[in-house]
């Protein structure tokens, strides 16, 4: 994993007054602060949402999405996170809500998303995955929405840290400050939240292809 | 992680029953001396993905990975499953040209207007 932690908005930043002054302006309606936090943030959270986004025109609606959300909750925001990190959550979210497939699922329960044992064995014998890497180290499209799909499957909680650990490459500190949770609490949900990808996506992964 | 001795100094080992866990004994797996069972080897996953389990705990692990097909399996998936994650900053297409489209923070902040 090679994206550096400070490309990540926010994770490390202290709050700075500046900022503390412009969700003061922003939760007041100021059009100007508005438009300044506009104007700061829409590179920064256009490169996250492609990231997660099925294509270019999605990604930028996504941030569009993002931008229209924070305005309705900025009243919620309580500054545990910076403004920046608070937005990344909230355009991860609404390119995942774009890159859903068809069909309306929601979010499942994660523990039955969990492996299932019985007397300390595997319940179901696990099957080998197919290859899911191309000649150039690139997934292609279909696994790559496979991915978006089984993401936007996954409750909130987990969903965040996988993205901010897995697709951020953030290390498990830096993911604990962006979240304000506690170490062992990311590691857990790490922990869990790829294992219920692991059974989400299990079943397109076992697939014989003719 | 037990060591080599019980500490009551019961007879080691009973003879092999066949079956899952009975209520009183230890899973079958571990019956069978693999150390952990495939339960606890999942809980163990991450730590051992991530190069944080200690000297002892690797040897107990890799040993039940040595005599468990499904545990093997198990964690082959799991890593993949996160490497596919991570594929998706790998995969992202090239850019298309300028880093923000122009217009886009415009529409943005068009679009707040109308939500009022
Ligand atoms: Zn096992």
């Amino acid at each position: 994993m090679s994206i550096p932690a400070a490309s990540i908005p926010g994770h490390s930043e202290s709050r700075s007054v500046a900022e503390t002054d412009l969700v003061r302006r922003l939760k007041a309606g100021d059009d100007a602060a508005y438009e300044e936090f506009v104007r700061s943030l829409t590179a920064r959270l256009l490169a996250v949402a492609r990231r997660v986004s099925r294509s270019e025109v999605d990604a930028e609606d996504a941030v569009q999405d993002a931008f229209v959300s924070a305005l309705r909750s900025i009243g919620t925001f309580d500054g545990r996170s910076s403004l920046s990190t608070w937005m990344h959550r909230i355009v991860v979210n609404a390119a995942l809500m774009r890159a859903r497939s068809g069909k309306k699922h929601q979010a499942v329960s994660i523990d039955a998303l969990l492996p299932a044992f019985e007397g300390g064995m595997h319940k179901e014998h696990p099957k080998a995955w197919r290859d899911s890497e191309g000649p150039d180290r690139r997934m292609n499209e279909d696994d790559r929405n496979m991915v978006l799909d089984a993401l936007s499957m996954l409750p909130e909680e987990f969903r965040e840290v996988i993205v901010l650990r897995d697709v951020d490459g953030l290390d498990s500190k830096a993911v604990a400050a962006a979240l304000g949770i506690g170490d062992a609490l990311v590691r857990q949900r790490l922990h869990r939240g790829r294992q219920a990808l692991l059974t989400i996506m299990n079943q397109r992964m076992t697939e014989v292809t003719p | 992680m037990n060591g080599s001795a019980h500490p009551d100094n019961r007879p080691d080992p009973q003879p092999t029953q066949s079956g899952p866990a009975t209520s009183s004994g230890k899973p079958a797996c571990e019956k069978l001396g693999l150390g952990m069972t495939c339960h606890e080897c999942v809980d163990f996953l991450l730590d051992y993905v991530d190069g944080a389990l200690g000297d002892e705990q690797k040897f107990v692990f890799e040993s039940h990975l040595a005599f468990c097909p499904d545990c093997t399996t198990y964690v082959r998936n799991y890593r993949q499953a996160a490497a596919l994650t991570a594929g998706l900053n790998r995969s992202s297409r090239p850019l298309p040209g300028p880093d923000v489209p122009k217009g886009l923070v415009e529409a943005i902040l068009k679009s707040r207007k109308s939500e009022r």
